[in-house]
């Protein structure tokens, strides 16, 4: 069975590759009867795709296009330059609060809760708390990454909703 | 105007100048309309989408820049991406079934010429399987092999209009291939099982 790369077949077939490449894959041909069935199979195939003849739209088409577009269409551009300029400082904005909430909403809990849940040194802290107790290490340590994921996951939201949104200004409007 | 190329008509577009549209219309009505059927398999849904494809090459004509790459390849982004989405959005699942209205239009043919009945019912035939084995190619697939064999751009350029790396692009064509050859021939795959 020929291992040759089927890319350097096709490139050939389209004329796409290099001069020097299609003499030596040419050459390759001659002596292979399966790269020569492989190609002569591609020929037969895109020859049954080609031999489609194309539709035409419908007349009248053009004047319907032309029809419906506003000749001043500047002032909806302008709506493009305010997605653009005003979305992505929002969005900034708002990734930036979320981070520091929590941050924030880290400190006030080590603040409030740092007798029953002593942090330092982290991990043995947390066995030895009162939660660590009944929840075991394990317990402990996937109650703090879901939470770390909750807060994560809170402050992206509002930012891939208004990405969202900006996107479909892109889509209308190119 | 007639003279001028694509990227002069698209300035000329994106100062509002519907003639300059007209002569880009007229110039890629029939390779975009035949993307589009060829790659959703419905005459319909290609002529809603050609005029949505026109209408925002309007709206977006201050957005073309031929520094970034060629004008066709950006129509095609363009028809390509408004296809994706209305075809996720109508959920039509990419499955058409290929409608009742191919005779109709062969009455005649690209020449003008006429065409008897049985090379109608031909050519009918052969449309009809060769768009209901396009529609049974997944649409990543199914968007290589029309761009290539169809529009004849290059690998490359399909990469472009595409987004996918190019030798992904020629993976999804060698795949498409394979899969043409067994739905066009099915005598070959008997013979093969």
């Amino acid at each position: 069975m020929c291992n040759i790369n089927k890319n350097r077949l096709l490139a050939l077939y389209f004329h796409e590759g290099t001069e020097r490449e299609d003499k030596k894959i040419r050459g390759h041909v001659e002596q292979c009867s399966e790269c020569r069935d492989y190609l002569l199979q591609l020929e037969e195939t895109t020859n049954l795709l080609n031999s489609v003849t194309e539709v035409k739209p419908l007349d009248g088409t053009l004047d319907m296009i032309v029809d419906t577009l506003p000749l001043n269409a500047p002032e909806n551009i302008q709506t493009v330059e305010w997605a653009k300029t005003d979305i992505l400082p929002l969005k900034s904005i708002i990734s930036i609060v979320g981070i520091l909430l929590f941050i924030t909403g880290s400190l006030v809990f080590l603040y409030f809760f740092h007798d029953k849940l002593d942090f330092l040194p982290f991990w043995d802290a947390l066995e030895k708390s009162w939660a660590g107790k009944y929840l075991g290490s394990w317990g402990m340590a996937a109650i703090l990454f879901f939470l770390f994921g909750t807060f994560i996951s809170m402050a992206l939201t509002p930012v891939l909703i208004l990405e969202n949104q900006s996107k479909k200004y892109r889509y209308y409007f190119g | 105007m007639e003279n001028k190329q694509d990227n002069e008509l698209m300035y000329l577009v994106a100062e509002k100048n519907t003639q300059a549209l007209k002569i880009i219309y007229k110039r890629y009505e029939m390779r975009v309309f035949n993307f589009i059927y060829r790659y959703t398999g419905s005459r319909g849904v290609a002529q809603e989408l050609i005029q949505e494809t026109f209408t925002r090459l309007w709206f977006s004509a201050h957005l073309f820049d031929e520094r970034k790459g060629n004008f066709k390849g950006w129509l095609y982004t363009m028809a390509l991406n408004i296809t994706r989405n209305e075809m996720s959005k109508k959920e039509y699942l990419y499955g058409f079934k290929v409608m009742d209205e191919t005779v109709q239009h062969l009455s005649t043919n690209n020449n003008g010429i006429r065409e008897t009945p049985e090379q109608l019912y031909e050519e009918s035939e052969t449309r009809n399987s060769v768009i209901n084995a396009l529609t049974q190619l997944k649409p990543y697939i199914r968007e290589v092999i029309i761009l290539k064999n169809y529009d004849h751009l290059k690998f490359k350029e399909i990469a472009e209009v595409t987004g996918a790396p190019e030798g992904t692009v020629k993976a999804r064509y060698l795949k498409g291939i394979d899969i043409l050859k067994a739905i066009l021939n099915p005598k070959e795959v008997i013979n093969h099982v």
